[in-house]
């Protein structure tokens, strides 16, 4: 399997040198192959986030190297940082982070508005999603009209948009019920299944019990205790 | 998803009302030049007139290119001036009093 | 292509809070037709009054007695008739009167020896004792017309019917608004003034390039005389709209602070809900480059639509609406004040300066406080 993600000795600390100083993660070495879905599991405070959103380009990390495809991200300038996870990575955000009061259409096209595709085709794209995920009957909708489910889909397809090569969830269960975690599960399924390498942190067992997991990663106080592959 | 149209679209139908208008403006103006500002500088000739008829309140908001350094200040030079269009003219001209 | 879709996403972020930005647009263009009223307004009667008053007296003389204007003797007339260079001398004779009835001041004023025909003028100038001409404000206030009389009270509380036989027309009320015009004679005896005085002196100089020369002689060899010259006149009427004025003053002094405080209001009032979004915008790979960018279409379509209706408003107000808004304001105690018919005389540098003191300054105030939000990581976003 071919390597994708590759962390080597990766740490962050926050507010370094001063009395709040908060060492988030030490010494983080993992590597992730293409078409994985890994599961970072741990409770609130072990560092799942953080290791998240270094991976996905939204942060540096402290000390060690972050190899995305090969590149090293930890050291790329903003712009490229950003480049990177513009092409790269779709996030599924834990409080879903939709723009409320603009249509779902216009949510899920938000990636798309500083790149070059045309609008037309833009639009093509977001109708495809939406289709797939079954919410286009909503697309003209504001996001506070949906309800929680529907707002989860909407983030997906805002994830899946720019057709990223791995898909970063955090915490996606948590504002679902058990059987919105199924169906949420339902189309993770679909998306790894389309090739894409999934990153999920979770403390939800319905989502590291699943079959479609190929490997956990138990997290706790910014270190990695243990790794388990079903 | 037309919106941009729609503003670019406003704009610029703004903008070509304001050019119509500034335009037409232009053009009046040589043809009212001709027909109301003539005459009228011919009745400036005639009468010897020597201010605009706009305020006429008091003396030197009347003819302020005629008035006395003073008046703006009832004749006296401490005294507070009081007539409103006072406030909106700018007060006679230093030239204009030879020493 | 980029841009225009940033512009697309701008626009649409705008009509989230449609009313909102409709009411600061609105508020915005008022503000904006206000100053450009008032700067369309000066500057057409600036270019006015230089226009007509090119033709006024070449040298009007006045006496000063105790640092006022008094009665000139006739004489002062033979003495510059005198001096070389001058080339004609007219006392002049005229005064101005408080109607007591409509509480209003009129001007009244000799008519001239010549009897050319005006075209501003429905009718004739006084020809014979008993007889006026009038200004249409005159006219309307006394409402009176052509072959009506005309009652004044003369300085000996005498009631003088005048018969009006020439009104002036409405678009030289400029000029003419409050005007009475009386025969040399009648004029002379409605006011009492004494035979051997004349309100001022007016004079023509052969060459106009010594008209100062000549004034300055007057000057010396009547010291109590004040010659007053065109160019002076002139000089008076580019000043009397100037920067300085109290109306420019005030209504700046409240654009400027009404602009202050919605600046501040911005620079200070970067909401959550405002850097939550730009958080989310920098998550799903916007550069902070392209969410500056954002904002400066966000401040450039609020400004620009503004600044262009503002601008259409002044211009329809000042110059087919005869700026009806500022006249109140502007009217001061004037009981008449004419109505403005004025030519559209615009100067393309004012429109200028009018969009750069409004756009950039209500752009920089949308850009420079999102500038924290935009640099920050995105991280923040995910922590929600």
């Amino acid at each position: 399997m071919e390597c994708l993600i590759q962390t080597e000795n990766v740490s962050k600390t926050y507010n370094a040198r001063r009395p709040d100083e908060f060492r988030a993660l030490e010494d983080i070495s993992l590597r992730i192959g293409q078409g994985e879905v890994v599961v970072l599991k741990g409770p609130s405070g072990s560092g799942k986030t953080t290791l998240l959103s270094l991976i996905g380009c939204m942060s540096r990390p402290t000390a060690g190297s972050i190899l995305v495809a090969g590149k090293n991200v930890a050291k790329l300038p903003e712009r490229f940082l950003t480049r990177t996870r513009q092409r790269t990575f779709g996030f599924i955000f834990q409080q879903f982070n939709l723009l409320r009061d603009i249509t779902v259409m216009e949510n899920v096209l938000l990636p798309l508005y500083p790149r070059e595709t045309r609008i037309g085709e833009m639009q093509e794209r977001g109708r495809t999603l939406l289709v797939q995920l079954g919410i286009e009957s909503k697309q003209h909708s504001k996001v506070y009209q949906l309800s929680g489910g529907e707002q989860q889909r909407v983030a997906i397809a805002r994830a899946l948009i720019n057709d990223p090569e791995i898909v970063i969830a955090d915490e996606p269960t948590a504002h679902l019920d058990s059987k919105l975690s199924v169906d949420l599960l339902g189309i993770l399924d679909n998306i790894n299944r389309m090739g894409k390498t999934i990153l999920i942190a979770t403390h939800d067992p319905l989502v590291y019990e699943h079959p479609l997991i190929t490997r956990t990663i138990s997290m706790r106080d910014g270190r990695i205790e243990g790794v388990s592959t079903p | 998803m037309t919106k941009h149209r729609i503003f670019i679209g406003l704009i610029l139908l703004l903008a070509s009302a304001l050019g119509l208008l500034l335009l037409f403006g232009r053009s009046s103006v040589s043809a009212r030049t001709e027909t109301e500002l003539r005459p009228m500088k011919t009745l400036v000739g005639a009468l010897q007139l020597t201010d605009l008829s706009i305020w006429t309140e008091a003396r030197y908001t009347r003819h302020p290119s005629q008035a006395d350094r003073f008046t703006p200040f009832q004749d006296f030079p401490s005294a507070l001036e009081h007539f409103p269009a006072g406030s909106i003219m700018a007060p006679p001209r230093k030239d204009n009093q030879r020493p | 292509m980029r841009h225009l879709k940033i512009l697309e996403y701008a626009l649409s972020s705008l009509w989230r809070r449609k009313y909102k930005n409709m009411a600061i647009i609105l508020v915005y263009a008022f503000t904006i037709a206000v100053l450009a009223s008032i700067l369309f307004l000066t500057h057409a009667l600036k270019t006015e009054a230089s226009f007509l008053l090119a033709e006024a007296p070449e040298l009007v003389v006045q006496r000063v007695s105790a640092g006022r204007h008094e009665l000139i003797p006739l004489e002062y007339g033979d003495r510059i008739r005198k001096i070389p260079g001058v080339a004609e001398v007219h006392p002049r004779f005229w005064g101005y009167y408080y109607d007591a009835l409509v509480e209003a001041n009129y001007t009244l004023l000799e008519a001239n020896a010549d009897h050319t025909p005006l075209e501003m003028l429905d009718g004739h100038l006084p020809a014979a004792p008993g007889e006026c001409a009038i200004g249409s404000g005159v006219a309307a206030v006394r409402k009176i017309g052509p072959g009506d009389d005309l009652i004044l009270v003369d300085s000996t509380n005498m009631g003088i019917v005048f018969e009006v036989t020439g009104v002036f027309r409405s678009p030289s009320d400029l000029l003419t608004n409050d005007l009475v015009i009386l025969d040399r004679a009648d004029l002379i005896e409605f006011f009492g003034t004494p035979p051997d005085l004349a309100t001022d002196i007016s004079v023509r100089v052969n060459n106009p390039k010594e008209i100062n020369t000549i004034a300055e002689k007057i000057k010396r060899q009547m010291p109590d005389s004040r010659p007053i010259s065109r160019s002076e006149i002139l000089r008076t009427y580019a000043a009397v709209f100037n920067w300085r004025s109290g109306m420019m003053l005030s209504v700046f002094a409240a654009a400027l602070v009404a602009f202050c405080i919605l600046a501040w209001d911005k620079a200070t009032g970067i909401s959550a809900e405002e850097k939550r979004e730009i958080g989310i915008l920098k998550a799903v790979g916007w550069e902070t480059s392209d969410i500056l960018e954002l904002k400066f279409w966000e401040g450039m379509a609020v400004s620009l639509t503004s600044l262009l209706l503002g601008l259409l408003a002044a211009y329809v107000h000042v110059f087919f609406l005869g700026a009806t808004v500022l006249t109140p304001v502007i009217k001061g105690w004037s009981v008449l004040f004419p109505t403005f018919r004025l030519i559209p005389f615009i100067d393309p540098y004012q429109i200028l300066v009018i969009g750069f003191l409004t756009v950039p300054p209500y752009v920089a105030s949308t850009v420079i406080p999102s500038w924290k939000a935009a640099i920050t990581d995105p991280e923040t976003a995910m922590r929600g």
